[in-house]
């Protein structure tokens, strides 16, 4: 295993490490992005396992910290978004890449909001070949589409696990519930399905019109959830309506590993996770 | 600026470091020795803020991760404490080829500090070491650990059985895992042996002692380190426990890192 630390981006500001593929490299290279705030060796080391696993199926592999996370340092005066930003440092460590070992195709591969930079950056960047969603949260930043999303979960909760909780039922009948909240969920999400706002609708439209895009340029996708993690629901709410005439495409695939948490903390959910990216590359 | 960079006999170690700012250069070069497992992770971005305000303050700053942690090399479960010692020297020796100062100052933080205590100044070559909140004995390490990593289980493999939970097929008998981390058996005797109440050696000449939070084991501990080195000061600096938080909860040790910046000034006066 060779791995070489660099300093990448149009202002050599994003540290990375660069792992070697084992031969024959098979021309394309891997990108692994920050899973949110945590540093580029990933949550419980998940970015290196990963990288190093993928290198070993034939990648040139870089994990990065973008700037402001981990060891790069956030230029002063940035005046992009954060997202625009995520996505442009994204390309960027991929035109350093393709001077420095003249690599054409790329596939991307993050967790939560890497999940969405991943997406984001195939619908604007044509050297992108596959990328990877590992419980994608977000999409978008609007404050009412993540709070409508996520009181899918509250309620999904409330009837999959309180309301067949004897635990819960006792708590309920000697008055310890917290019914404010739970009038909250259920009103919120009664006012959701009878009044679903415009600009709702126009950010489950776009994203759900961008994943179709992605696919019709043949960019391979694999999707992949935690069984409880509330990026189903927005997995849910973008494309679910759409997954079985997606699942026919053949450049589409989905999975979901049971009983782990959002960052699959536990090994023997990790071994799953990377094994299933690892196929999946093998066959890009 | 950051310059990363692998490092030792193999290049196995990464380490990364803050240059100094150049009109306030200092001549003491600083190696901070982190912690591992869920701790390393957690507590990045503490060591990450208090390397760039070390090195704004004209310090050379060495952070590093030991070997089988972070982006090193290897895996966590071939390590051996000894191995992690020996890290601490390469890293030292690392800063003074690369700056030549006058002086070393180690930083251990948790497990680094536990380490870093029992490093032998005169030949590692450090005359300051602040101590911040090092783990005091291996084992009670280890019950925290095994139990984080139950309570784990316990909240999302509900069907697994935690107490008889093997971490992974291929696993050595004996391993052990913790939240993502396994411990070799040899690791785990190496951390059960881990006593620093027992610590019979010296300490360099300058030492500051550093707790977020007080403990019998820390007070212990400070009671008994304190004749080991001529200038030994002690901390109690109020902040979140660096390595308890969640990164996305993560806030920087305000408290702590003024005390260490604070400290260092007054011994650069002194010199």
């Amino acid at each position: 295993m060779i791995e070489q630390a660099i300093v990448m981006g149009g202002n050599q500001s994003l540290v990375g490490i660069v792992t070697e593929p084992e031969p024959p490299w098979n021309g394309s290279a891997a990108l692994v992005l920050n899973a949110g705030m945590v540093h580029r060796v990933g949550p419980s080391r998940l970015g290196v396992r990963l990288a190093r696993q993928l290198a070993k199926e034939g990648y040139r592999v870089v994990r990065f910290d973008h700037s402001g996370v981990g060891d790069s340092w956030r230029q002063p005066g940035e005046s992009r978004s954060w997202e625009d930003l995520l996505v442009s440092e994204t390309r960027e460590v991929m035109d350093g890449l393709a001077d420095l070992y003249d690599v054409r195709k790329f596939i991307v591969v993050g967790l939560c909001s890497g999940a969405v930079t991943a997406f984001r950056t195939a619908t604007v960047d044509e050297r992108v070949s596959g990328i990877v969603m590992i419980n994608a949260m977000g999409h978008s930043t609007d404050d009412d589409w993540n709070m409508r999303i996520r009181s899918r979960k509250w309620v999904s909760d409330y009837v999959t696990k309180s309301a067949v909780s004897i635990d819960s039922w006792k708590r309920a009948l000697t008055g310890r519930i917290r019914y404010r909240r739970l009038y909250k969920v259920l009103t919120k999400r009664a006012a959701g399905w009878l009044f679903e706002p415009k600009r709702i609708k126009e950010i489950t439209n776009q994203t759900r019109s961008q994943f179709r895009e992605v696919l019709g340029r043949g960019i391979r996708t694999l999707v992949v959830h935690s069984s409880a993690d509330s990026s189903f629901d927005y997995f849910n709410t973008v494309v679910k309506p759409e997954v079985e005439s997606l699942r026919g495409s053949g450049d589409f695939d989905y999975k979901i590993i049971d009983e782990t948490d959002h960052t699959f903390t536990v090994l023997d959910k990790q071994r799953d996770l990377v094994d299933t990216i690892a196929t999946w590359a093998n066959r890009s | 600026m950051r310059e990363p960079f692998f490092f030792g006999a193999g290049a196995e170690i990464f380490g990364i470091l803050d240059r100094p700012e150049p009109e306030k250069k200092k001549n003491c070069g600083i190696v901070i020795c982190g912690s591992v497992g869920q701790e390393y992770i957690r507590s990045h971005r503490a060591l990450r803020e208090l390397a760039k305000r070390l090195s704004r303050a004209g310090y050379p700053v060495l952070r590093f991760d030991y070997r089988g942690c972070g982006d090193s090399l290897g895996e966590c479960d071939e390590a051996r404490l000894d191995e992690w010692r020996e890290d601490i020297v390469v890293a030292v020796q690392r800063m003074q080829s690369r700056y030549r100062p006058r002086s070393v100052c180690v930083i251990g933080f948790r497990i680094g500090g536990s380490l870093a205590i029992e490093l032998d100044p005169g030949r590692v070559g450090c005359d300051r070491l602040i101590l911040w909140e090092p783990v005091v004995r291996g084992a009670r390490l280890l019950d925290e650990l095994r139990e984080l990593h139950r309570h784990h289980v316990a909240e999302w493999q509900p069907s697994r059985n935690a107490s008889r939970h093997k971490p992974e097929m291929e696993s050595p008998p004996g391993t052990m895992e913790s939240l993502g981390f396994e411990f070799s058996k040899e690791m785990q005797d190496d951390l059960a042996a881990l006593d620093l109440l027992r610590f019979e050696g010296k300490l360099p000449g300058d030492v500051l002692f550093i707790d977020n939070v007080e403990s019998e084991d820390g007070r212990r501990l400070r009671e008994h380190v304190r004749g080991a080195s001529p200038r030994f000061e002690y901390v109690c600096a109020e902040d979140d426990p660096a390595w308890l938080r969640e990164p996305y909860q993560s806030v920087v040790p305000q408290a702590t890192v003024s005390a260490i910046v604070r400290w260092l000034a007054r011994q650069e006066g002194q010199t």
